[in-house]
């Protein structure tokens, strides 16, 4: 753990620190390439998740785990499943013939994938911490700053100092939502008939009474 | 935490904050998507060239 002269001396990083880097950087420019090529709106929103999964590890690996918690449930989860409900609900779900594999061999590769994974998973909770994956868990978490009165960990200290330091800004964070959700509806909803529509109407149902019709 | 006190806790508040601008822009995106759906009937983003000079 870093102690407060090291946060001035810059530090070499290690070499870990660096492959875990450059494969969420290429994972994160892959998927944001992918966005801005694709031509099906829904390619673009999986590879958004990709790019926000790159992210989600290079929060972690800041160690700001609640941040990248916050990023996969909130933007992967949230935002992402919402757009992809939006698209389909446009009407992309044009039908398919599932008996053709768009890729040769995806299936069982599927199946490879499939049981790698879960063979993973079982070795992970066979060796250590089922929840976490820690090797070995000793006591609670402790915090750096913690107040023994208070919760302790990052989420709490962090709660903390947004409705008391940042305050001002969370409560224009909810002005902006607000004002979001408003313009969705501008936006969403259906034009009103316009003004000169109406009077075209009533003058042609007028003309239809004189002319007797 | 290791990167201790306020100092690293204001960072992360300050990703919190960007964090939640970001609904506040799909919100806006979305609606984009649906008014150009209502008047061109697609989302295949090369359909909409019609500014193309």
């Amino acid at each position: 753990m870093l102690d407060a002269s090291s946060l001035v001396v810059a530090t070499r990083p290690a070499w870990p620190d660096i492959l875990v880097f450059a494969a969420s950087a290429a994972v994160i420019l892959i998927g944001a390439l992918g966005v801005v090529t694709s031509r099906n709106p829904v390619h673009a929103a999986l590879s958004l998740v990709m790019t926000l999964f790159g992210v989600a590890v290079l929060f972690i690996e800041q160690e700001a785990d609640f941040l990248a918690a916050v990023q996969i449930i909130v933007y992967a989860g949230a935002i992402v499943v919402l757009f992809l409900f939006v698209i389909m609900f446009l009407g992309v779900d044009r039908r398919e013939n599932i008996e053709v594999e768009p890729l040769a061999g995806q299936r069982p590769l599927a199946f490879v994938l499939s049981a790698v994974t879960l063979a993973g998973v079982i070795a992970m909770a066979a060796t250590s911490h089922w929840v976490t994956g820690a090797h070995h868990v000793v006591g609670p978490i402790q915090g750096h700053i913690t107040d023994k009165a208070s919760p302790s960990g990052e989420p709490a200290q962090l709660g903390k100092q947004l409705f008391t330091t940042y305050l001002f800004a969370f409560e224009a964070t909810a002005a902006l939502l607000v004002i979001a959700v408003v313009g969705a509806v501008v936006l969403a909803r259906r034009p009103p008939v316009p003004e000169h529509a109406e009077t075209e109407r009533a003058e042609a149902a007028r003309t239809e009474n004189e002319l007797g019709i | 935490m290791s990167l201790a006190g306020a100092w690293y806790l204001g960072l992360a508040a300050i990703v919190f904050f960007v964090l939640v601008v970001a609904p506040a822009e799909v919100v806006v995106g979305l609606g984009i998507v649906v008014t150009n759906f209502r008047r061109r009937s697609t989302t295949v983003a090369d359909d909409l060239n019609s500014l193309r000079g």
